[in-house]
């Protein structure tokens, strides 16, 4: 550690820009550049010491960066770690000098930093206005657009006939602890198949948590790549500990929420070189889980029966769904063109409001249709509906 | 050179981080510093999506608020969305063809009238160019062709620091081979749009 301080102290990384002022900044990663861009646009008299090898803290180089200052401000995303070191220094080499940011309530505790929050923290500590420009302010109210799940997903057959399954149970106390992946975009209605989430893996952690703590039933959801960064643990603790829940791996053979890279399931690795492929049902097998079924999750009738037995099942069930997320390659299930037949169509809104597939709208006049630029040709919506209404376009 | 701010707003899946990169390398191209950002993943997810770029000598590409030059707006509900970010000296290309939230009937908000989202645009800013892109994408051949008719809308605003000629380059080298005449002439009625406004 001590040739580690000693580097941090003489890299070129951590650099000190000087501008002949009496207050200073310690700043690192993107909040450099608001500081930067505040302080170069104004002409602001402040020195500033960008930090990017920050552990071990480059201590000397604080020291040598505070002797002319009066006061010091520390701009740093997320936890004030880089703050408490400033501290840490000063105290130790026995510096009075005032030490603003998060800890002092100069800068929040909350949000993401923006340019604006950075050059408002600059007013307070300089004590001196900087020239902004006057926004715009709409009064307008307008809906939220959040993301939602594409049409054709095989998590949105997942969250209906899970919610099916459970409907037709009369079940009415299940917990869905998910985890993090697009099938946390579960959360939305009518799924709202997210109740509780804390990190990569807390999905089978927190239901073995809820199954000892509670009577209620749970199911919970991991995605293919989570299950295999973080899930298995969790699953072996399960079932040593003989707990009971409904375990659903969504595996859609990729990891598409952050752009569709692969994950040890698949036989290339993250450079496309050909990998040896990891076996989801194998690990689950080897930690002992007596209840394991695959489901193709756009066989909605079996896929139901299936989430019956596993919810029936005293002890962990595992149930695989098995489909490609439809933004791979080519995903696009047949080139038929779905309709709604209007003449069998009772408006009865079971696609609409309970599949909610984005691909399926009311059209001005209240009937119920189907945009075929966004339909993916999945056959869902052909399944659920109890009038048998939907079909190939002729 | 003075800096240059332009802010892209819209809904996941309309091209705009294309957009983004098409102008972006075009700045460079022309020996212009340039800073970008962007909002992905929830990019094919139809979620709200921007873009936000700087020309010229800065450090971070997060325009302050009231600071972009230009809005370009795939939507109109999302050119609304990015008002705290424009000011009176600020220029529009509004998309004026409407994309409705998927849950919008749960919302309890309304979609706004095309005619109050003009009035509050105009009021708020220097000049807004409002056009159908959708539509004038279909007739250059089609209409995935949108993002590059609101590029060549942008590219004849009035201080706008990138040549048509270097866009068109920059469009050369990033679009797919088959489908670039239908782009250049889908980019060509956009500029012609704002020329002749």
């Amino acid at each position: 550690m001590e040739e580690l301080r000693k580097l941090s102290n003489s890299s070129e990384l951590n650099k000190i820009y000087r501008r002949n002022g009496k207050v200073g900044v310690v700043t690192s990663g993107g909040a450099f550049n608001y500081v930067m861009d505040a302080v170069q646009r104004n002409d602001l008299n402040v020195d500033v010491f960008k930090v990017t090898l920050t552990h071990p803290f480059p201590d000397e180089l604080l020291l040598e960066f505070i002797k002319d200052l009066d006061s010091v401000a520390v701009v740093e995303e997320v936890d004030p770690i880089m703050e408490k070191e400033v501290l840490s220094i000063l105290g130790r080499n026995g510096i009075q000098m005032a030490v603003h940011g998060k800890l002092d309530q100069t800068l929040p505790m909350i949000y993401e930093y923006t340019p604006n929050i950075v050059m408002e923290m600059l007013e307070t500590v300089l004590n001196q206005k900087i020239p902004k420009n006057q926004p715009s302010n709409s009064d307008l109210s307008i809906p939220e657009r959040p993301p939602t799940l594409c049409p054709g997903c095989p998590h949105r057959s997942v969250y209906y006939t899970v919610k099916d399954a459970v409907n037709s149970m009369g079940l009415n106390d299940v917990i869905y602890p998910t985890d993090i992946g697009c099938y946390t975009l579960g959360i939305t209605s009518p799924y709202d198949a997210a109740d509780y989430l804390l990190s990569m893996g807390s999905s089978i952690g927190t239901s073995c948590g809820f199954s000892k703590a509670t009577k209620q039933n749970v199911v919970c959801f991991i995605g293919d790549s989570t299950f295999f960064h973080a899930g298995i643990p969790p699953l072996i603790n399960a079932v040593h500990n003989k707990d009971r829940f409904v375990l659903v791996i969504l595996d859609n053979r990729t990891t598409a929420m952050t752009g569709g890279q692969p994950n040890p399931g698949l036989p290339v690795d993250g450079m496309g070189w050909e990998a040896p492929e990891v076996s989801i049902d194998a690990i689950v097998e080897a930690t002992g889980v007596k209840y394991l079924r695959k489901i193709n999750p756009m066989n909605i009738k079996k896929s139901k029966e299936t989430f019956i037995e596993a919810l029936e099942f005293d002890g962990v069930a595992v149930v695989i769904s098995q489909h490609p997320c439809m933004l791979t390659k080519g995903r696009r299930s047949s080139k038929a063109e779905l309709e709604v037949k209007q003449e069998k169509c009772d408006e009865c809104a079971v696609c609409l409001e309970k599949l909610a597939c984005t691909a399926i709208y009311k059209d001005d006049e209240g009937k119920v249709r189907i945009d075929t630029k966004l339909c993916n040709g999945c056959n869902v919506c052909v399944q659920v509906c109890p009038e048998r209404a939907i079909g190939v376009k002729k | 050179m003075k800096s240059y701010s332009i802010y892209i707003s819209g809904v996941g899946g309309q091209g705009i981080i294309k957009t983004s990169t098409v102008m972006g390398e075009a700045a460079m191209k022309t020996g212009l510093p340039v800073v970008m950002s962007e909002v992905h993943g929830m990019a094919q997810r139809g979620g709200s999506v921007s873009t936000e770029l700087k020309i010229g000598d800065n450090y971070s590409p997060i325009i302050e608020l009231g600071s972009a030059d230009l809005l370009i707006s795939f939507e109109p509900v999302e050119a609304l969305r990015a008002v705290p970010k424009i000011s009176k000296e600020s220029y529009i290309i509004l998309n004026t063809n409407p994309i409705y939230p998927f849950n919008l009937n749960e919302t309890g908000v309304s979609y706004p009238d095309m005619e109050d989202v003009l009035t509050e645009l105009d009021e708020k800013t220097k000049q807004v160019y409002a056009l159908d892109a959708d539509k004038i994408a279909r007739e250059s051949g089609h209409s995935l062709s949108m993002n590059m008719v609101m590029l060549g809308a942008a590219s004849a605003v009035e201080g706008f620091p990138i040549e048509k000629g270097t866009i068109i380059n920059s469009m050369k080298a990033n679009l797919p081979e088959k489908s670039l005449e239908i782009n250049l002439k889908a980019f060509t009625a956009g500029f012609s749009f704002v020329k002749s406004s």
